[in-house]
C-alpha cells in the first residue's frame, strides 16, 4: 500500500478557518479541493489543517470516486472522523473570537493597513470624518471617535508589534489632521487650544458674565493682535507668522487705521502718490468699501511691547494711542468695569470668574490678567490669609505695573492694614 | 488567565493594583526603596535587614541619571554598598517585587500601565519603561497620573474634572476631560500647598473654562484629607469625595490597564511637553513642538558637508532650560551625491518617548540608524537585565 499523500490547508487567519468550515468541508466529511497530484479513486490522503494558533489538525481519508467532469488536479476527498474535527475546529474558532474580538491579528492588520492607505489619500477633514468648516465641538467629537478607532491602545491586547505600528501610523495621520483643522477652527471661531482640546471662549464669557455680555468687540481688540477682527466682529483667518491678508503687500509696520483716516483716505481706484516713509502705509483697498480695522500691534509681538504708534496722528488717534500705550483703555473696558463692580461689593468669586473669562477673550489686556490676581487677593483677604493676599497683589503688579490701585493695596497690606475684602473693594471703587 | 496591572511609582511608595471582577483592587504597597545584600535585592519588609549604605531610599530621585545604550552612564548613579547601580536596574528589581506579589495572588501578568507625573521628561519615561520591561513585562504603557485619577472615578457620564493632587509640600491642579471613552489633560498648574485658590484659578484659566463648567473637583494624594474642606468651600457644586484618595491614581491605572487583555476602558491621550530639538552639525533646531498631541512625527531633510561622506551623525535633545540630550545617532548607507540626502523622522510615541528613523531620499530605502549613545537600554540589554532580575522569581 502506498503512503498517504499529504494535503495541507494553511489558515493564517481565523476568518479563513471559518470560511473553510462553512464553504469547503461538508458535514458528511466530503471535501472538494485541488490536489497537487493526479488523483486516483481510493488513494489514501492525510489532510493537515494549519491553524492561526500554530496548531495542526490532521485527518485521514481517501480520494472519492471521480466523475468524468472532474479535472485530474481536483478531487473529492472523503475524510474519516470529520464530525469530531468540525466540532473541535468550531470550538477553537469560537474561543479565539471570544478571547479578543476577532481574535485575529492577521485580519485586523489587513484592515488597518487598508485603512492607512485610505487615510493617506484623504484631506484633513475627511480623515477626521467631520465637515469642512466644523465647529470646535464637532471637531472634538469627530477626533474622539477617531481616537477610539485608531489609537494603538485599541489593538494592544493582540500583542502584535506590526498591528501596533500600523495603529500608531494611523494615529499620527489623525493627530496631524486634527492639529491642522484645529488651527483653522481657532482662527475662524473665538477659540483657544487647551491641551488636546479646542475651547470656544466667546460662549464662556457670556456664561461667566451671566447677564448677556456682548463679547463681540465694537472696537478692534488691539491687545489681541494675533487674529485680526473686522469692524463687524468677523474674523479674518491669519496664519501665524504671515501678515494678515488685508495688509499692504510691501509689509510696512502694521498700523492702526482709524475710522477717520479711512473716511479721508482717497478712493481705492484713485491714483496715489508714493507715500513718504514717515506716513502710514496706504489704506488697504476693500472691494466693497467696507471700513477695515487692523490691529495696531505687530503680529507676534508680546503684550509688553508698546503698540507702534502711527505717525502724524490726528488728535483722536493721539489720545487712543496714548491710552493704549498706558494700557488703561481698550476693548476690555466693559469687563474691567464689571469686574471692578464685583470687587466693590466684595464678590471675589464672581470677580475671579469674570476676570478669568475676560482674560481669555483679551489675553493681551494686562489689566484683566492683573484683575484675576486681585480677585484672588480679595478672596485671600476674606479668609485672613495675608501671605497669599500680598503674593497675589504683587503678581498683579508684575502683570500690570501701571495698576495704581494695586500699588495702593500692596502698600496698605505691607503697613499691616486689617484684612477685609473691603480693603480691596474700596481701592477699586 | 492573565491579568493586567496598574503601577504608581511615587517618591515614597510603589503601589500596584489589578482588576478583580472588574473592579480595581490595590494588591500591594511597597516602599519606593530598594536595598542590596550583596547581589540579593531587598524590597518591602526585607529592607529592614539592610544597613543605610546598602539602601536607595527614593528610587524616583535617580530616574534622571539614566543608563545609556552600550552600558554608558548618563550621569552619576547611586552607589549602593560600593556598587554603582543603574536606575533601570533599581526600577526593575522594585517592580519585580510588585509583580511577584500580584502573581502570587492572582496569576501571570500580561501588561502594566504605569502612572507617571504629567511633566515627567522623556529620559525618565524611557528609564521607567525599560525598567518595567526588564522586570519581565513586555507590554508597558505610561499614563499621566491625573488622567489615571480621573478614570478611577467610575462614572459613565461625560466628566470634566479638576484633579487636585495634594502632595507633601506642593499642590498640583489639573483639568482633565473624560468624554466618550477618551481621557485627556486640558491644562495644569502647580504651586505651594497653601495657594489652593491661585493654583486652581490658573489651571482653569489655562483650560479656558470657568469653575461652573466643572463636573467634579476631587482631591487626591497624601494631603487630601486636610485640603478637602477648602476644596468643598471653593467648588461647592463640584467638590466630590474620593474613597481612598491615596490610591486613586493606581486604581485608575489598573482600570486603564484593561487594554492589555480586553477592550480598553478609556484611551488616555497625552500632549508632548516639552518638545524635542534636532542637532545636525553644530546647531539645535526645533523638531517636535511642545503642545503636539502624541503620537506625532516630524521629518527633516538632512544634508551633508562633503559628497563623499557615507554617514551622518544626528543628535536628539529634549527641549527645556537647559535642553537635555536624549541620544546621538549614526546614520549609514547614504547614496553618493550632493545636497539633501536623507529624510530624518522623529516619532514620539503614545508614551511620549521619541525614536529616530531615516530614509534615503534618492531611493526611499530605510537607512540604518545606530544609536551611538542613547538614554535607556537596547532590547538586548533589557533582555540581559531581565534574566538577572527574574532569576530569583
Amino acid at each position: 500500500m502506498t503512503a498517504p499523500r499529504l494535503l495541507r490547508v494553511r489558515c493564517a487567519r481565523w476568518d479563513q478557518v471559518d470560511a473553510f468550515l462553512r464553504k469547503k468541508l461538508r458535514h458528511d466529511g466530503r471535501l472538494s479541493m485541488k490536489v497537487p497530484f493526479t488523483a486516483e479513486a481510493g488513494a489514501p490522503v492525510t489532510l493537515a489543517i494549519e491553524l492561526p494558533n500554530q496548531l495542526v489538525v490532521s485527518l485521514d481519508g481517501v480520494v472519492g470516486a471521480l466523475s468524468e467532469r472532474d479535472r485530474p488536479d481536483a478531487a473529492v476527498v472523503v475524510l474519516t472522523g470529520a464530525r469530531a474535527a468540525i466540532e473541535r475546529l468550531t470550538a477553537m474558532l469560537a474561543a479565539a473570537r471570544a478571547s479578543g474580538g476577532d481574535g485575529d491579528v492577521g485580519a485586523a492588520l489587513t484592515a488597518r493597513e487598508a485603512e492607512l492607505v485610505r487615510l493617506r489619500q484623504q484631506a484633513a477633514h475627511d480623515v477626521l470624518g467631520c465637515s469642512r468648516g466644523p465647529s470646535p465641538e464637532e471637531l472634538r467629537t469627530a477626533w474622539r471617535q477617531r481616537v477610539r478607532r485608531e489609537h494603538p491602545d485599541v489593538v494592544a491586547r493582540f500583542g502584535s508589534a506590526a498591528l501596533r505600528a500600523a495603529a500608531e501610523e494611523a494615529m499620527v495621520h489623525v493627530t496631524r489632521a486634527y492639529e491642522r483643522v484645529r488651527a483653522t477652527v481657532c482662527a475662524d471661531h473665538r477659540a483657544v487650544i487647551a491641551g488636546t482640546s479646542v475651547r470656544t471662549i466667546g460662549s464662556l464669557a457670556i456664561e461667566a458674565a451671566g447677564d448677556g455680555f456682548d463679547v463681540v468687540p465694537l472696537t478692534p481688540p488691539v491687545f489681541d493682535a494675533a487674529e485680526p477682527v473686522t469692524g463687524h466682529g468677523r474674523r479674518i483667518p491669519a496664519p501665524t507668522g504671515a501678515p494678515p491678508r488685508a495688509s499692504a503687500p510691501t509689509a510696512p509696520p502694521p498700523t492702526r487705521i482709524t475710522r477717520e483716516r479711512v473716511a479721508t483716505a482717497p478712493p481705492p481706484m484713485a491714483p496715489r502718490a508714493p507715500a513718504p516713509t514717515t506716513l502710514p502705509p496706504p489704506t488697504p483697498a476693500t472691494p466693497l468699501g467696507l471700513e477695515l480695522d487692523l490691529p495696531s500691534v505687530p503680529l507676534g509681538s508680546h503684550s509688553t511691547a508698546p503698540p507702534r504708534a502711527a505717525t502724524a496722528p490726528s488728535s483722536t488717534t493721539a489720545t487712543v494711542e496714548q491710552s493704549l500705550r498706558q494700557a488703561r483703555s481698550g476693548p476690555g473696558d466693559r469687563f474691567v468695569r464689571a469686574i471692578r463692580e464685583r470687587l466693590v461689593v466684595d464678590d471675589a468669586a464672581g470677580a475671579a470668574q469674570l476676570a478669568t473669562a475676560a482674560a481669555q477673550v483679551y489675553p493681551r489686556d494686562r489689566r484683566l490678567s492683573a484683575l484675576v490676581e486681585i480677585a484672588s487677593a480679595q478672596a485671600a483677604c476674606a479668609r485672613h490669609d495675608r501671605l497669599a493676599a500680598v503674593a497675589a497683589v504683587r503678581a498683579a503688579l508684575l502683570l500690570d505695573p501701571d495698576g495704581d490701585e494695586a500699588r495702593r493695596v500692596l502698600a496698605a497690606l505691607e503697613q499691616g492694614a486689617t484684612l477685609t475684602p473691603a480693603l480691596i473693594g474700596d481701592a477699586y471703587r | 488567565m492573565t491579568i493586567a496591572i496598574g503601577l504608581d511609582l511615587g517618591t515614597r511608595w510603589l503601589r500596584v493594583a489589578a482588576l478583580v471582577d472588574g473592579a480595581p483592587v490595590v494588591i500591594a504597597t511597597l516602599p519606593a526603596a530598594i536595598g542590596f545584600l550583596g547581589a540579593e535585592p531587598c524590597t518591602g519588609d526585607a529592607l529592614a535587614r539592610c544597613r543605610p549604605e546598602q539602601r536607595v531610599d527614593a528610587v524616583t530621585a535617580w530616574l534622571a541619571a539614566p543608563a545609556t545604550v552600550g552600558g554608558g552612564r548618563g550621569a552619576a548613579w547611586p552607589v549602593v554598598d560600593g556598587v554603582a547601580r543603574s536606575p533601570v536596574e533599581l526600577v526593575a528589581h522594585l517592580v519585580r517585587a510588585a509583580i511577584d506579589a500580584v502573581e502570587a495572588a492572582l496569576g501571570p501578568v500580561a501588561g502594566a500601565m504605569v502612572a507617571v507625573p504629567l511633566e515627567l521628561g522623556a529620559l525618565e519615561r524611557r528609564v521607567l519603561r525599560d525598567g518595567v520591561r526588564a522586570a519581565g513585562v513586555d507590554a508597558v504603557r505610561l499614563v499621566s497620573a491625573p488622567a489615571a485619577a480621573a478614570v478611577a472615578i467610575d462614572d459613565d457620564r461625560p466628566a470634566r474634572l479638576l484633579v487636585i493632587d495634594a502632595g507633601a509640600a506642593e499642590l498640583r491642579a489639573t483639568v482633565v476631560e473624560h468624554v466618550d471613552g477618551v481621557v485627556d489633560v486640558l491644562a495644569h498648574a502647580r504651586g505651594a500647598i497653601d495657594g489652593l485658590a491661585g493654583v486652581c484659578d490658573r489651571a482653569l484659566a489655562a483650560a479656558a473654562i470657568s469653575a461652573g463648567g466643572l463636573s467634579d473637583a476631587v482631591v487626591i494624594g497624601s494631603g487630601a484629607a486636610a485640603l478637602a474642606p477648602r476644596v468643598r468651600a471653593r467648588f461647592p457644586h463640584a467638590a466630590r469625595d474620593v474613597d481612598g484618595a491615596d490610591t486613586a491614581v493606581v486604581r485608575g491605572a489598573a482600570r486603564l490597564a484593561r487594554l492589555f487583555v480586553d477592550e480598553p476602558f478609556a484611551i488616555a491621550v497625552d500632549v508632548i511637553e516639552p518638545g524635542f530639538l534636532l542637532g545636525a552639525g553644530t546647531a539645535l533646531t526645533p523638531m517636535i513642538p511642545a503642545g503636539a498631541i502624541a503620537p506625532t512625527r516630524e521629518v527633516r531633510l538632512i544634508t551633508r558637508d562633503r559628497p563623499d561622506r557615507a554617514a551622518i551623525d544626528l543628535e536628539l535633545w529634549e527641549d527645556g532650560a537647559p535642553p537635555r540630550p536624549y541620544g546621538r545617532y549614526h546614520i549609514t548607507g547614504l547614496t553618493a551625491g550632493n545636497g539633501a540626502v536623507a529624510a530624518c523622522e522623529v516619532t514620539v510615541d503614545v508614551d511620549r518617548i521619541p525614536r529616530v528613523d531615516a530614509s534615503d531620499l534618492v531611493h526611499g530605502n530605510p537607512l540604518t540608524v545606530t544609536p551611538v549613545v542613547e538614554v535607556g537600554l537596547s532590547p538586548d540589554e533589557v533582555a540581559a537585565l531581565r534574566a538577572v532580575v527574574t532569576r530569583r522569581a
